[in-house]
């Protein structure tokens, strides 16, 4: 358990964007869906109408669920509560997302593509640039030593 | 000015983008929507402030009344933000607050609670917002709070649920 906690202290900080002209423009963050900016690693979520970013880093495993005419994703956030760690370093000034739940119809209805498209394909995206944030993140520690 | 209308604005609501007409007049605003004909009015009188904040539909104005609720309209382009400051300078005697968004990207920040809201603040600058009334059940943990939301028929993709992780300790 030891090396879990040295683990997640050493987490590097990464910020998305420096300021809020540099999110993105697109089709699917107007309509309230999920969409993945590659270029900056980064997620951005609809919550209650606000296009809020997360990095990569700080997410730590996502999943599919079809339950129904329903499609769920679960997105589960890095935070310092797991088993094993100390209560004291953490930083008790912040609250953490732990976990974000969203849900989507399987149903076409008038649409020519079914809502739970767009969580399928975040799904896979997020797997694919949660990969590649990985493997350079290995990369940099092995060039430092 | 005598009166400004926009006829692309948005009400967004537990994630559902409801089309509408803003107009605002000298002594009120009024929010149509054109969907089921709801007309909302917020008197002068009842505006405590306005703020103006980056939305996933161009830019919002919220407008929180005197009794501590929120409402806020979505749609604009950050070039109505000079005339609108002036039409509420001249009309309502109130300054539209720039209320910067956090895009840093961070999970963790902290959280606080005002005008029928829950607000999540990263590196004091606000990520979102969760209107309390969208919120259907929560859970209290020992570390741990979940939030659970109202879901409407008519959203595409909607937020089901929040959990947030809350250091022992902490109140």
């Amino acid at each position: 358990q030891g090396d879990k906690v040295s683990a997640e202290k050493a987490r590097k900080i990464n910020n998305s964007y420096k300021s809020e002209g540099q999110l993105p423009q697109d089709p699917d963050i107007q309509d309230l869906k999920l969409y993945m900016d590659k270029r900056y690693e980064t997620l951005i979520l609809p919550i209650n109408g606000a296009p809020t970013p997360f990095h990569i880093s700080t997410i730590k495993n996502v999943s599919l669920a079809v339950e129904g005419e329903y499609i769920y994703l679960r997105i589960n956030f890095f935070h310092p509560g797991g088993i094993g760690k100390q209560a004291d370093s953490i930083d008790k000034e912040n609250v953490y997302i732990k976990e974000l739940t969203y849900r989507a119809s399987n149903d076409k209805k008038d649409d020519v593509v079914p809502a739970s498209n767009n969580l399928s394909h975040i799904h896979k995206l997020i797997l694919e640039i949660q990969k590649k944030y990985k493997d350079q993140e290995q990369e940099r520690k092995q060039m430092e030593g | 000015m005598a009166a400004m209308e926009f006829d692309e604005v948005y009400e967004e609501i537990r994630g559902v983008l409801n089309p509408g007409r803003l107009k605002l007049t000298s002594n009120s605003v009024i929010f149509k929507n054109v969907r089921t004909g709801k007309v909302e009015t917020i008197t002068k009188d009842d505006i405590e402030n306005i703020k103006w904040t980056k939305r996933a539909r161009g830019y919002g104005l919220k407008f929180i009344t005197k009794n501590d609720t929120s409402l806020r309209y979505d749609g604009f382009k950050d070039t109505d933000l000079d005339r609108l400051k002036e039409f509420m300078t001249i009309n309502f005697g109130k300054n539209v607050e720039t209320q910067k968004m956090a895009v840093n990207g961070w999970n963790w920040g902290k959280v606080s609670f005002g005008a029928g809201n829950l607000a999540f603040e990263v590196d004091n600058k606000q990520a979102f917002e969760v209107p309390l009334k969208n919120v259907s059940n929560s859970n209290k943990g020992k570390s741990e709070i979940t939030l659970q939301f109202h879901q409407p028929d008519d959203a595409k993709v909607s937020l089901m649920e929040i959990r947030f992780y809350v250091p022992p300790g902490d109140v």
